[in-house]
């Protein structure tokens, strides 16, 4: 072995060459459909075996092959040249029903925690997987563990490409108010909120900033070449104390710390979209307090008025 | 139809391809690779060792790497690779990394099978962007789950002990909780690892993030077997109940004249679905349990009383 890594040179006494042919005949055909001239060639010109192989050594090495599991077919070309092929072979990747079984249980233990590009890695992965193992239902029970699961995967990746380079867009949204519509808008970003994909944006429709579900958008109807700069965004600037220390708080990309005292975390966050912030200040509950501006604040207490009159009315 | 296996073969390529698939199946004790070449009838003196060495030369020229490590021989580089791109690689990485999620035994086992069936599939380029990841510390791939692999066997041993616990953790005020419960699973919330348990009263479920717990005691009592989770009801209306997307441990029990709905909710830890039921407004109410619906008062109630 030495000698051959120092000068290349294969000889009788290092290697076994029938089993070094075998090898490379299997991999020949597992590749793809080869002639007996093709094969001949193949190995006249390989640079460690340098000899033709005769039409009856041939048909001991695929008989071997087929003793050992391969299933080796011949199939005669349109040029009527009889060529060999091996469609399967013990050595293919088999997934057995309990590995499958242990796979979706681990996909479905770590789903929740994958951002978007990991998403759409692991949905690529399992489809070729899948294709490997020629199992169309581990494909389709993957898909269903899948937070993309109803989503165009084509679509996402040119929704992301838009985000990226923050186009303007114009998408066809299927809204469950009013329908189908289309909303021009500047993608920023998809995120996974509550096991759903969201992209974000700045709708013209309404100047501000606002989420569309992507599974309900149907396709991107056009992608501006010049951006126009959406006129009359009202943007609001809101000042919000948390009962809790700063280490406990994770902040969104709009919010900054502005103070702390004691276990008391002040938040300044600009924003376009009331709605979405209402939500999020909601959800903290009695540990939120809004300090600025009134006006948000008293629209704020009117809400939970109402919640509290909701519980009584029923 | 059977297959006709009376023609003429070659009993080398048999004997080398049959190696090879006993290095799929795991490592090989050298003892039944020398059987395996001389028929069984190996007494130490013929040169079954030499042919072998042929054989595994031959393997190496074309490209399958095979390695001799204590006395076994193990295939780390196959006959047949396949394809895996950057993306794919990272898959696998989670995948491997997330494994500690299965508790020990069968599934597991097969599970790490799994792994290592494509792992010795790899292709060269797979093969180099894993040594160069395994070798280099820095390389951010970004999918680095490591730190977590110790809470996540910690867990994993919890779960299957089925012993009660005490754990005291922090709450999002940074207050200290201490908590009577028996360990359920480990499961993913807001992409953070949380220890899912059923508290002492064997009603209420409760998801705490690992990096919040800083104490666990295993107490000498097991785990309570016959606990049923607190069944929440609620309605959802207007745009809400058009938009909603009815979650795994859900159903939908009614829908109303109005297009409101009414949602039977299972198993789901009740302060986060307090926190989430909140951020829905004036757009849904809890109808039962009584406790549950009170508790949803009290919080509005209390977040009022932050403005008076």
């Amino acid at each position: 072995m030495k000698e051959f890594l120092k000068n290349q040179k294969v000889t009788y006494n290092l290697m076994s060459f029938t089993g070094y042919k075998a090898l490379v005949l299997f991999s020949l055909l597992a590749e793809g459909p080869k002639s007996y001239n093709e094969i001949c060639d193949y190995f006249l010109n390989h640079p460690y075996l340098r000899e033709s192989i005769s039409i009856d050594t041939l048909r001991v090495y695929i008989n071997s092959l087929k003793r050992i599991g391969c299933e080796v077919k011949r199939v005669r070309g349109e040029d009527k040249i009889s060529r060999y092929i091996i469609l399967a072979h013990p050595f293919e990747l088999k997934l057995t029903p309990e590995q499958i079984q242990s796979i979706s249980k681990v996909y479905k233990s770590i789903v929740k925690k994958m951002d978007i590009e990991e998403l759409r890695a692991m949905d690529n992965f399992f489809e070729k997987i899948g294709r490997y193992i020629k199992n169309d239902k581990f494909i389709s029970d993957m898909k269903k563990i899948s937070l993309l699961r109803d989503i165009d995967k084509e679509l996402l990746k040119d929704l992301l490409d838009c985000c990226d380079k923050k186009d303007q867009i114009v998408i066809t949204y299927n809204s469950p108010n009013s329908g189908q519509k289309d909303i021009e808008l500047i993608a920023d970003k998809i995120e996974i909120e509550n096991g759903k994909v969201y992209l974000f944006g700045i709708g013209f429709e309404y100047n501000q900033y606002g989420s569309f579900l992507v599974s309900r958008i149907n396709k991107i109807k056009e992608i501006k070449l010049e951006k126009t700069i959406p006129h009359g965004i009202q943007s609001i600037r809101v000042l919000y104390e948390l009962d809790c220390p700063p280490e406990n708080i994770t902040l969104n990309e709009n919010e900054k710390i502005i103070g702390t005292n004691k276990n008391k975390t002040v938040i300044e966050v600009v924003t376009s979209n009331e709605f979405l912030l209402r939500q999020r200040l909601l959800a903290y509950g009695p540990l939120c307090k809004i300090i600025h501006p009134d006006e948000f604040k008293n629209k704020f207490i009117a809400l939970l008025k109402d919640m509290k009159a909701g519980y009584y009315c029923d | 139809m059977t297959k006709k296996l009376t023609e003429k073969y070659n009993d080398a390529c048999v004997k080398l391809f049959e190696f090879i698939k006993m290095l799929y199946d795991g490592d090989v004790e050298f003892k039944k690779v020398i059987n395996h070449f001389s028929d069984g009838e190996y007494n130490g003196k013929s040169n079954t060792h030499v042919t072998l060495n042929k054989y595994l030369n031959a393997m190496k020229i074309f490209g399958i790497k095979v390695k001799k490590i204590n006395h076994k021989y193990r295939m780390l580089s196959s006959l047949y690779k396949l394809k895996f791109s950057i993306d794919d690689l990272k898959s696998i990485k989670l995948l491997k990394e997330s494994e500690d999620i299965l508790p020990e035994g069968k599934g597991k086992i097969n599970f790490q099978n799994f792994i290592r069936a494509l792992e010795i599939r790899f292709d060269e380029s797979a093969q180099s962007i894993c040594q160069v990841e395994n070798s280099t510390q820095n390389l951010d791939l970004e999918f680095s789950n490591a730190e977590i692999t110790n809470q996540l066997k910690y867990c994993a041993k919890l779960c299957q002990d089925k012993q009660k616990l005490e754990i005291i953790f922090t709450n999002t005020k940074g207050e200290e909780i201490n908590l009577l419960c028996s360990p359920l699973e480990q499961i993913y919330e807001k992409r953070k690892l949380c220890l899912k348990v059923l508290g002492s009263k064997g009603t209420r479920i409760y998801n705490i993030p690992t990096d919040s717990i800083k104490s666990i005691k295993q107490l000498p009592v097991s785990s309570s077997t016959q606990a049923i989770p607190t069944t929440v009801v609620y309605r959802i209306k207007n745009r809400l109940a058009k938009n909603y997307k009815i979650r795994e441990w859900e159903r939908v029990d009614k829908i109303e004249y109005d297009g409101s709905q009414v949602i039977v909710n299972k198993n789901e830890d009740l302060n986060l679905l307090l926190e989430r039921l909140m951020r829905y407004g004036t757009q849904c109410s809890i109808i039962s349990p009584k406790f549950l619906k009170e508790e949803m008062i009290e919080k509005i109630n209390k977040t009022l009383e932050n403005y008076q």
